[in-house]
């Protein structure tokens, strides 16, 4: 058996093939009208070895019975390119090229998913939303690059913070998106207010100065007992980021569960202290 | 040294409430706002009291369009504005328009918005908010930055802006209240009210509240209230109007929320 020299192209190729129990492997260069022959032994079924061969060599023996790959160059080439642009298209269209986290529609499908979830799991999921406070000013006191370092640092941050499961997208311009599958209202809350705490807490390098950033974030859950759309999820923690901005920024805003609700009625032990005072008041 | 953008302060903007009514909100409001103006302070005072408008009654003022014309005909809410002094505005509310007072989500974020963008070039905005604990009241209240209480030493006042207070923490996660004690006899009684709402807002709630003040009860507040004048401006000398005046300066003291990118 000759082994030629792979080229690039083909260890692309080489080293899925060389993962498959081939008998023999026979590689030749392009110089050859041949690219490259497989042969490989009795009892490996050909659609073991997958979409790629079948994409290369149309005619194929499926049974186990000694077979060779004939592989035309063009061929061979054209599906390496298509694999690593569908790749390349792939990361593009999901990811944000500044900050690295998912883009708005990549987010879109995974809420759509992990709301789903829920239905099957019956646990919450929580949304933070999450808004660089003064960002505008940022932008116009420093310029845009630093405005673009400003949201890469805090794109980092929260990186940093969230588990593996737990899913970041840049949701617009300034504004950054977190879901958290399996995670209620306090624990998101934790979560959120941790990351107000890092961004306060560090100094970032814009330019020459060492400035200071904060976030105003709004938390909302998905639960079982009460699913939600998507867009009602995320209307309801942009209600609260809107809430955070509202009460001065660099904060956690978040609407208590509805049994939390009741938690808003004076009770009587209040009413009784309260009414104590208006004896207090009237002995003036 | 390189002059930050952010040196111009954006409005503070104050939310002036109660829970109960009739204990002196809107005639508070209109004082402060004199008070404020007459210390070269700009000065909008929005009346939040949407439906039953009441800011222009107190201070005699012929309205022809109001905060209605901004939701329904998207008029730009700066032509509205009306100029009562140097340094005081007023931005109507309509009268006898139960739509107003129950605005949708969408309707109330338009208008938050649309504010924000009339408000650049004033140094306070003061929210005349409704009376009781209704959707409008709380969101006026969760747009402004700080939250003044007015409270009369009678206890259905002090139990309803306690429960006001509570809705505001619970809810929304409020937790900076300015109390202000209205129509008090005297010292003592406005600095007894203030304590004993303390006590109970920290032991329940573990909220702790600030003291605005104490305005007295004065005869130069009812004659104002009847001629539709600020009492400020009839009897700038009364006990009202210097408790007043102490309070406008105490809110000019008041630390502004702004987080400023450093420059070097």
């Amino acid at each position: 058996m000759k082994k030629g020299q792979s080229n690039g192209l083909w260890q692309t190729i080489e080293k899925d093939l060389r993962s498959y129990p081939v008998d023999k492997l026979w590689l030749a260069d392009e110089s050859n009208d041949k690219l490259g022959v497989l042969l490989f032994g009795e009892g490996i079924a050909a659609g073991r070895l997958g979409p790629l061969l079948s994409d290369l060599a149309p005619d194929f023996l499926s049974s186990g019975r000694p077979a060779k790959v004939i592989c035309v160059p063009e061929v061979v080439r054209r599906v390496c390119e298509m694999r690593d642009e569908l790749e390349r298209w792939k990361r593009l269209s999901s990811i944000d090229p500044l900050t690295g986290l998912a883009n708005f529609r990549h987010f879109r499908e995974m809420l759509v998913a992990e709301l789903d979830r829920v239905l099957r799991t019956k646990l919450p999921c929580a949304l933070v939303m999450i808004d660089i406070d003064h960002f505008k000013a940022i932008n116009d006191t420093h310029g845009h690059e630093n405005g673009n370092q400003a949201l890469k640092f805090v794109a980092n941050v929260i990186k940093d913070q969230i588990r593996k499961i737990d899913f970041a997208a840049r949701y617009g311009g300034e504004e950054f998106a977190v879901i958290l599958p399996g995670t209620h209202l306090g624990k998101a809350v934790e979560v959120a207010k941790r990351l107000c705490a890092v961004v306060r807490d560090s100094v970032v390098q814009l330019d020459a100065v060492a400035a200071r950033l904060t976030v105003s974030a709004g938390v909302a859950v998905c639960k079982a007992d009460e699913i939600v759309s998507p867009e009602l999820l995320i209307q309801r923690a942009d209600e609260q980021l809107y809430c955070a901005k509202k009460q001065g920024r660099d904060r956690v805003c978040f609407r208590p569960s509805p049994q939390k609700e009741e938690l808003c009625q004076v009770t009587v032990e209040e009413r009784t202290h309260l009414f104590r005072l208006r004896d207090a008041v009237h002995r003036v | 040294m390189k002059k930050s953008k952010l040196e111009n302060h954006p409005p503070m903007i104050l939310s002036i409430t109660s829970g109960k009514g009739g204990v002196g909100k809107t005639s508070f409001a209109v004082n402060l706002a004199v008070a404020l103006s007459q210390k070269s302070r700009k000065v909008l005072l929005i009346d939040g009291d949407l439906g039953l408008a009441n800011v222009d009654v107190v201070l005699g003022l012929n309205v022809r369009s109001t905060i209605q014309e901004t939701i329904e005909n998207g008029a730009d809410p700066a032509t509205l504005m009306v100029k009562v002094a140097p340094g005081f505005f007023v931005l109507p509310a309509s009268s006898g328009v139960p739509e107003m007072a129950s605005l949708s989500l969408e309707e109330q974020a338009f208008l938050t918005g649309t504010l924000e963008r009339i408000i650049d070039g004033f140094d306070y905005v003061l929210v005349d908010t409704a009376a009781g604990i209704g959707e409008s009241v709380l969101w006026l209240n969760t747009w402004a930055q700080e939250t003044i209480i007015v409270l009369s030493p009678d206890p259905t006042s002090m139990t309803d802006a306690y429960a006001l207070i509570k809705v505001l923490h619970a809810r929304y996660g409020r937790d900076r209240f300015q109390l202000l004690v209205n129509s008090v006899k005297g010292k003592k009684e406005g600095e007894e009210v203030f304590a004993n709402m303390a006590t109970v807002l920290y032991r329940f709630l573990k909220v702790t509240p600030q003291s605005l003040g104490y305005i007295p009860q004065d005869s130069a507040v009812v004659r104002g209230i009847r001629s539709q004048k600020p009492f400020l401006e009839m009897q700038p000398d009364s006990h009202a109007s210097k408790a007043v005046i102490g309070i406008a300066e105490k809110i000019m003291h008041l630390p502004r929320r702004v987080t400023a990118v450093l420059a070097p």
